[in-house]
């Protein structure tokens, strides 16, 4: 390829003809970024709009509810505090989750329920829906179109709320599950990840992928 | 020399909330602005934002002034992150009006240029000696994030005319802007 086409191919990156590859040379970048720096006079005349009131608070918890599922990721290098998660983005998967599933998941619907929607951090997609009774301590695991990767499983973690240290509950099956006797409150977070057959070899998550907090349902 | 969106985003960079409040303050007006013009929906514009603000929390080290300006580099995730939420959506909004008023309304009026001084107008300047078609591309790919084969769809174009239209366009400008 030569420099002019290496450019080019930038300029296209830049300008979204191209698609943003993901392992990109530092030199594609640089030419990348210098080509959207120069396309970036074309944002300069946009006329500024305020945004609504309440938006900072509304992206500081996001934030925070960003930082603890990063935090999750790094437990096994090092404790992390879990005070301050943000149920918000829980909340809006709950809101729509809990009405295609209302009739799987509440058969009763004069007892206290509780809902953990969990999602894959990459892609932001549902992956399981974890409902719970804190009555019964009976926590049924509902599978969403995900499946472990061949030759390993999945081992489901209640991550309790201000604590650092993941508490296994044990392997799941590809198929809805039923688990008795768990202790569990909102302000948890339920966690999934991808183990070896028999599950973790060192009592801690190994590859922590789906996360969701449990939120009350009204 | 630094300017003041430099030294907050170098400070946010070190992880300094006060200064990541300020920026916000700052800068929250112009990248919803674009997100706005890109998305033109609020709902969807506030998600965007959103997203743009998490990045610049988790990214700003990636920032490096030595390589442009903390104003442009913020504006280029506004505008990538706008994009992005409009190819979610397929486009919905964007999809019922015509390539050639979308294009109209989106391009930038040069008289309210602004802040944006001299760059800005030379840029417009070096886009309005392009060939209309390749000007039109160009525009339309930056506000609206259309592909190559969206492209060649409401241009009516193969595939492979396009990206010859477009790489021709692309060239002519930087040979205008390093004039």
């Amino acid at each position: 390829m030569t420099g002019k086409e290496r450019d080019l191919d930038a300029a296209e990156r830049a300008l979204g003809t191209l698609p943003r590859t993901r392992r990109e040379s530092v030199k594609a970048r640089h030419l990348r970024e210098r080509w959207e720096q120069r396309l970036a006079a074309l944002l300069k005349p946009v006329e500024p709009v305020t945004p609504p009131p309440g938006m900072f608070a509304r992206i500081s918890e996001h934030l925070a509810h960003v930082e603890t599922l990063h935090a999750l990721r790094r437990t096994r290098r090092g404790a992390r505090r879990w005070q301050g998660i943000s149920l918000v983005a829980g909340l809006a998967v709950v809101a729509l989750s809990t009405a295609l599933l209302r009739p799987v998941l509440f058969p009763q619907a004069d007892t206290a329920r509780y809902v953990a929607v969990v999602t894959a951090e990459a892609t932001g997609e549902t992956a399981m829906v974890v409902e719970f009774d804190t009555a019964t301590g009976i926590a049924t695991v509902i599978p969403v179109g995900i499946d472990a990767p061949q030759d390993r499983h999945f081992q489901m973690w209640r991550v309790p709320a201000g604590e650092s240290v993941p508490v296994s509950i044990g392997l799941l099956p590809d198929t809805p599950v039923t688990r008795r006797n768990i202790v569990a409150a909102p302000g948890d977070v339920f966690a999934i990840s991808v183990e070896q057959p028999g599950g973790s070899p060192t009592g801690q998550p190994t590859d922590a992928r789906y996360f969701g907090p449990i939120v009350k349902v009204e | 020399m630094a300017s003041e969106i430099d030294d907050l985003l170098l400070a946010t960079a070190r992880s300094d909330r006060a200064a990541f409040r300020l920026l916000y303050d700052r800068v929250s007006p112009k990248l919803f602005g674009i997100a706005l013009k890109i998305t033109r929906d609020r709902a969807v514009a506030e998600d965007v934002l959103q997203e743009v603000f998490t990045d610049v929390w988790r990214k700003a080290r990636n920032f490096d002034p030595r390589r442009g300006e903390a104003g442009a580099w913020l504006a280029v995730i506004a505008r990538n992150r706008s994009v992005d939420a409009l190819r979610r959506q397929g486009r919905g909004i964007m999809g019922a009006t015509t390539g050639s008023e979308a294009d109209m309304e989106a391009a930038p009026d040069p008289s309210s240029a602004g802040d944006g001084g001299v760059d800005t107008l030379t840029l417009i300047d070096c886009l309005n000696r392009l060939e209309e078609r390749q000007r039109d591309l160009i525009l339309r790919a930056y506000y609206q994030g259309d592909s190559r084969e969206e492209l060649a769809r409401r241009f009516d174009a193969p595939v492979n005319t396009v990206k010859t239209w477009l790489r021709r366009g692309l060239l002519s400008l930087k040979s205008c802007l390093d004039e």
